[in-house]
């Protein structure tokens, strides 16, 4: 493709914070620098950048987005914690008067909850007429306020009775935001929306807020230049473990998280030290530090890595891996999996969300079926038995993901100029 | 000892210079001594061992800096720093201190703690060990004198402050310092370098106290020899080019000496060698410095985890220290730990460490041509450096079960 055409673009992107799951609007924003579109970068939470093309907002937003937080808290005391997060943005801050905004040809929002933008900050932004392209990183841009609805599909037909919320009214506060969205989805025409896996595109593509609007689907990228295999051996080394040892790995940076499925993997580890396998095995922790309550729950040994914050560090982690497992029982396109593939160490993970999109069963990882902890184990046996080098499939490689951004922005323009 | 000795250790906050105090923590905890972290901030992934001072000490932290910033606003910035502290907190009602059969007082400026809080803590009668990173313990208020001796009798005429009285603030805090001092028997100081032990024994607050030397510990299992290309690899660093890494905290700190690095690195491209990559980590926009050296040059920002430190070292072919006033630098422990030789210049706790053309080049004090001169050894040498042995944890754990003995 042609993309000197692009070269007088300007984009930008809006994301909460630039380290964790920012770290894909992070890095669609350099790719977009690399490739020669001009890209600035917003985020709310100071991180560490200095370039002239990353802005992070000052006390005040973030002020706001603490008492924000503080508001929502209140509200959802009593809530079904194990349903997850639910987001009704009631403040936030007005960004679309901002230089860079009012500069840029097209905009990128990906996550701002938590009191960054609400919906009358983000209808500000879709007023200006610039092309908005919605990142989703979850659901909750097609939801009345749920980050994953689990088994629950009344998004499909419009939200209410919602199974989070503590009331059991119809016409509940799901049911508010719902039509709240659909009202500022219909009112314009300039926005898109963009899944970063097919079963979120595939929620898009049926939910009655977006089942009209312009949905794709386009993977995150991931920084194969940094994460990439080197010899096991030496990352075992380095983290003090013996070369012979079976390494399992697994993030623990939100062990209680309903999203993370962390009792699965711990039955699967019952299950396999039952076995009595000939196997010296170690489990490998990210995210937490030393953490007592986990260490008695393994039946193994166990090396807790602390919170990791530079991404060699976690190439070090993933390359001293023997199998990377995930046992989410809802999430979208997790960069773990993406970063440990990418480092040759096959994940175990079960069928859902947009896990399979990454995985192709017994290649480079294994496919548990949903909540079964046997099926867990057995991935994990199946690679002690099977030494694979794995690799991150061709559809996520950059020049792929990015031809295919460049494909929608010629797409969007293509549309502007022909109106 | 028969019984479990408990220490409680008062820190600014555990990230990079704290970890000294962090690494310390987790020595002791681990050879059964128990040891609580008590710190004003900290972004470790905290476990039961470490406790915050709470939101109060923020505060007051805040209002102590915009009053000390702006009460410094004059100051002769290229000497340094110049702390005063106004405000601070009361820690010596917290069960931790209580609790405590020792107390271990280390870096608590920036409005953490003041004299009075530190009196506070020296009334309780429980032996406190004063572990100095710098200076400002045995001086009227600079964290480092350069040239400057009156300290040895007492402050006066500060060449840091703005007037020219002689008998300035450094003077009034001098005295106030030593009021404090001379009051209580139960304060024993520990210098990390010889250096500054040496002052400590001169300085007059400090000459009639008990004073020690035990340096600081670095891990042996984290900071350790991996392949060097394979280091390099995992960077994204070119192996066939020599590969000069130089990191602080706050690189543009006026004790690291950036000046005399960049001076350093154009004299070499100039007279020895064109093709190497400069590696820069640390805290601080170094965009210029970049710009103005003749390298290609890399700069991987604030590094925050000791395993991304352990590959830069062991990426590095040497690595320089340029500071012009230091104690015993953790960068230099941690690199020689790695294997890679250090260049610097003869100051402070510099010359504990290197050991002139063995583990790396000592340069003639500020002379930046032969701290170029330092470096091309370095990248010459090829040989592994060796830390000398008195720097093994567990010799220095030893010292500190020693001084514990002796002073309980």
């Amino acid at each position: 493709m042609n993309l000197n055409k692009f070269s007088n673009l300007k984009a930008v992107q809006i994301h909460y914070s630039e380290k964790a799951s920012g770290s894909a609007a992070w890095r669609l924003h350099c790719c977009f620098n690399e490739y020669g579109i001009n890209s600035t970068a917003i985020f709310l939470i100071k991180g560490n950048h200095n370039e002239d093309n990353v802005k992070y907002l000052g006390r005040k937003a973030n002020l706001i987005a603490r008492i924000d937080q503080k508001i929502q808290g209140f509200i959802n005391r009593k809530n079904k914690k194990e349903l997850g997060l639910f987001s009704f943005p009631i403040l936030g801050t007005d960004i679309s008067k901002r230089k860079e905004i009012i500069e840029s040809d097209f905009i990128y929002i990906h996550w701002t909850s938590m009191g960054f933008l609400n919906l009358k900050n983000i209808e500000n932004l879709i007023k200006l007429q610039k092309p908005v392209i919605f990142i989703l990183h979850d659901m909750w841009h097609i939801t009345g306020g749920c980050h994953y609805s689990f088994d629950c599909n009344k998004y499909i037909t419009g939200c209410q009775n919602c199974p989070i919320l503590p009331t059991t009214k119809e016409h509940d506060l799901s049911s508010k935001e719902f039509k709240k969205k659909l009202k500022l989805y219909s009112r314009y025409h300039n926005i898109y929306f963009v899944s970063p896996s097919k079963w979120l595109y595939n929620c898009t593509k049926e939910s009655l807020l977006t089942i009209k609007k312009p949905a794709f689907y386009i993977p995150n990228i991931i920084n194969t230049n940094v994460f990439k295999p080197f010899n096991k051996q030496i990352a075992k080394n380095i983290l003090n473990i013996a070369p012979n040892e079976f390494v399992l790995a697994f993030g623990a940076v939100q062990i209680g998280s309903p999203y993370k499925g962390w009792k699965y993997l711990q039955n699967a580890l019952e299950i396999l030290k039952e076995e009595n396998l000939e196997l010296s095995l170690t489990v490998l922790i990210f995210g937490s530090g030393f953490n007592k309550t986990i260490e008695n729950l393994i039946p193994f040994k166990t090396k807790f890595l602390g919170h990791l914050n530079d991404e060699f560090s976690m190439v070090i982690a993933y390359n001293a891996a023997d199998v990377f497992v995930i046992p989410s029982l809802a999430d979208n396109q997790p960069t773990t999996v993406m970063e440990s593939l990418s480092c040759g160490t096959p994940v175990v993970g079960f069928n859902t969300g947009g896990i399979p999109d990454m995985i192709k069963h017994k290649e480079n990882g294994y496919l548990a079926q949903y909540k079964d902890s046997n099926g867990i184990a057995t991935g994990i046996k199946f690679f002690c038995e099977n030494k694979i080098k794995a690799e991150i499939l061709p559809e996520f490689k950059k020049e792929t993901v990015m031809l295919q951004h460049f494909n929608l922005i010629n797409q969007i323009f293509a549309k502007v100029q022909g109106a | 000892m028969d019984k479990i000795i408990k220490v409680v250790q008062i820190h600014y906050s555990v990230e990079a210079s704290g970890s000294a105090a962090w690494r310390l923590h987790n020595a002791f905890n681990e050879n059964g001594i128990q040891s609580i972290l008590l710190v004003h901030k900290s972004d470790k992934t905290v476990d039961e061992s470490i406790r915050f001072a709470g939101l109060k000490s923020k505060i007051i932290a805040f209002i102590q800096s915009k009053f000390q910033n702006f009460l410094n606003r004059k100051n002769l910035k290229e000497w340094g720093l110049f702390s005063y502290p106004i405000f601070g907190i009361d820690l010596s009602k917290r069960n931790e201190v209580i609790n405590a059969d020792v107390i271990y007082l280390h870096w608590i400026l920036l409005g953490y703690l003041n004299f009075a809080s530190i009196e506070k803590l020296a009334k309780l009668n429980k032996p406190i060990v004063i572990i100095m990173h710098d200076m400002w313990y045995i001086t009227g208020g600079c964290h480092n004198s350069f040239t400057c001796e009156n300290y040895t009798t007492t402050c006066h005429s500060c060449p840091i402050l703005p007037g020219t009285k002689e008998n300035d603030l450094s003077t009034k805090e001098f005295k106030k310092k030593l009021k404090l001092y001379s009051k209580y028997s139960n304060l024993y100081f520990v210098s990390p370098s010889l250096w500054l032990y040496n002052c400590a024994v001169n300085s007059l607050l400090t000459n009639n106290k008990p004073v020690f030397h035990i340096p600081n510990l670095v891990d042996k299992t984290l900071f350790k020899k991996i392949d060097k290309h394979v280091a390099k690899k995992i960077l994204n660093i070119p192996i066939d080019e020599p590969t000069i890494a130089f990191g602080a905290v706050s690189l543009h700190s006026p004790y690291k000496g950036g000046w005399y690095l960049q001076k350093a690195l154009q004299y070499l491209y100039k007279e020895e060698i064109q093709n190497a990559n400069i590696i820069f980590f640390g805290g601080g926009d170094i965009r210029e410095l970049q710009k103005s050296i003749p390298f290609k040059s890399t700069s991987m920002g604030y590094v925050h985890d000791e395993y991304t430190l352990m590959l830069i070292y062991n990426a590095a072919d040497v690595f320089v220290v340029p500071s012009i006033a230091d104690n015993l630098p953790t960068t230099v422990l941690e690199s020689l730990r790695c294997g890679t030789p250090v260049a610097g210049f003869n100051v402070g706790g510099i010359p504990d460490m290197i050991q002139h053309k063995e583990n790396g080049y000592l340069a003639k004090y500020k002379d930046y041509k032969d701290l170029a001169l330092g470096i091309k050894w370095c990248i010459d040498c090829k040989k592994t450096a060796e830390l000398s042995s008195i720097f093994d944890p567990e010799i220095i754990l030893k010292k500190h079960i020693n001084l514990l003995d002796q002073i309980l």
